[in-house]
């Protein structure tokens, strides 16, 4: 599931940012608002929701104090947004969620911050605020968010290694400041790391399943696969063409790639004629005895265009197959 | 070879390619009635083709514009990313995907997956050329302008190093 984070200072422009970042990317939004609105008053009296609007140390108290449960406001909505992403994609505001999903493996957390100028421009041209009461305003908002996460989460809030990255959104309008995120969104599609966890022992580095591939294309075409997110299998299956006469096998036949996704087999032809030609052959072959089955021939030509287009440096010359 | 002498026969006239734009335009038209659309172009090829098809549509329509680009790491793997993203949110929207040449499919496979994951009510694909022998995953095409044969061609948007897109019909091109 994919997770982003926004931790943003007040009038930094960070919830608009967020709103139509979680617009564009199709994800749930999920901000104070939404958790006082729909779940905290399942398990809070209106006294109790009162006081949640208005003071972040609240959140620390204990949800019934005549229990032995000391479940606190904090601890219930950490754990329901741990449950909500268990299931569906979100894009969470604030609520010490970047240090929630710290580890996520799909998390990415994001800070948005404003020079001081700057948010008390934006305080005055949306509220009217006066400068002094709009100065006022920034500090006493931030110190509630900063509190909040010290509070709850021992973590000190204008720590920049919390965060994938800080934008600092002087000078930049919302497209801008889109652009840049949705480009860090794409890049961690790539390579979904969580941010480091000093306390945790290192783990040795998870292996990526290595294949032994026959012929440097077949290493270079599943490049090109995973690049576009496809997800393949190598040589999964062999299908047999010719019996003897006992009914053992003679001739069988290994397509190099099945696409899962595509229900596809793709045999790479990236040698000598003679050999083509003889390849061709068992491919019409399974065609006739399997005609359900998928398969598509990758032919030297085509080949080599992928690794042009694709800009791999390819190896399609160095052997036959 | 001297570069413009790389430029082969014309396969497809501006008048033919204008013919055919129509009658998809009119599918489009029938199939989309009463509907909003928001029709998504993939840039650079497709400019010219969304330009001309989108003018005949009669529908409620926005225009925009997505752009990927592909490159390599260090280490040799390629990386295929949005390099000039949606101006509008597609979620449960009707969506016109615009492309100018279908080959292999494997680009469009990524970018459906891309457009898919923000949840739009409906995508339908329309592309102006579509190379079924080059196939390797195979997509719902919904709209096809022509089938292409295996040459390489360039003109009406399509380049070859960024030459030749702004020619006003589609010719074969020499790569070898």
């Amino acid at each position: 599931m994919q997770i982003i984070t926004i931790s943003r200072q007040t009038a930094s422009g960070g919830d608009e940012i967020a709103e139509e970042l979680a617009n564009r990317l199709g994800l749930k939004l999920i901000n104070r608002d939404f958790i006082l609105k729909n779940w905290l008053p399942q398990v809070a009296d209106e006294h109790q929701l009162h006081m949640l609007q208005q003071s972040s140390k609240f959140y620390t108290k204990a949800i019934d104090n005549k229990s032995d449960n000391n479940q606190t406001f904090a601890d219930y909505i950490e754990k329901k947004l741990i449950e909500l992403a268990e299931t569906q994609n979100l894009l969470i505001v604030g609520l010490g969620s970047h240090v929630i999903f710290r580890h996520h493996p799909g998390g990415i957390h994001i800070k948005i911050a404003a020079s001081q100028e700057q948010r008390i421009k934006k305080l005055n041209k949306k509220y009217g605020l006066p400068r002094e009461q709009a100065e006022r305003s920034i500090e006493l908002s931030d110190r509630k968010r900063r509190r909040y996460v010290w509070r709850v989460f021992n973590e000190d809030w204008s720590d920049l290694t919390l965060y994938h990255i800080s934008l600092n959104s002087d000078g930049l309008s919302t497209e801008q400041a889109l652009t840049i995120l949705m480009s860090l969104i794409d890049c961690k599609k790539e390579n979904p790391e969580p941010l480091a966890d000093p306390e945790k022992k290192e783990k040795p580095e998870k292996e990526k399943t290595e294949y032994n591939f026959a012929h440097p294309s077949e290493k270079e075409f599943a490049k090109i696969l995973d690049m576009h997110h496809i997800k393949w299998k190598y040589e999964p299956t062999e299908f047999p063409l010719e019996w003897d006469a006992e009914g053992n096998i003679r001739m069988g036949f290994r397509p190099d790639f099945y696409l899962t996704e595509y229900d596809t087999y793709i045999e790479l032809t990236t040698m000598n004629r003679k050999y083509v030609t003889e390849k061709n052959k068992k491919v019409r072959l399974l065609q006739e005895i399997y005609p359900h089955i998928n398969i598509k021939i990758v032919y030297k030509k085509d080949f080599n265009s992928l690794i042009d287009k694709f800009e791999l440096n390819g190896n399609s010359e160095e052997e036959n197959k | 070879m001297r570069e413009d002498e790389r430029l082969g026969k014309i396969v497809l006239s501006k008048e033919k390619i204008k013919n055919r734009i129509s009658e998809l335009a009119d599918e489009i038209n029938a199939d989309y009635q009463n509907k909003e659309l928001i029709v998504v172009s993939i840039l650079k090829s497709s400019l010219y083709f969304m330009a001309d098809l989108t003018r005949k549509l009669d529908l409620p329509l926005k225009l925009d514009f997505l752009e990927l680009s592909h490159s390599t790491n260090e280490d040799n793997t390629g990386v295929i990313r949005v390099i000039r993203d949606l101006e509008f949110s597609i979620t449960g929207r009707e969506i016109l995907v615009i492309e100018n040449i279908i080959k292999t499919g494997l680009t469009h496979s990524y970018l459906l997956k891309n457009l898919k994951a923000r949840s739009p009510a409906g995508i339908s694909i329309c592309t102006l050329l579509n190379n079924t022998d080059k196939k390797l995953v195979e997509l719902p095409i919904d709209y096809v302008g022509f089938e292409i044969s295996e040459h390489f061609v360039v003109g009406y948007g399509l380049d070859y190093k960024e030459k030749y897109r702004n020619l006003p019909y589609i010719v074969e091109y020499n790569i070898e």
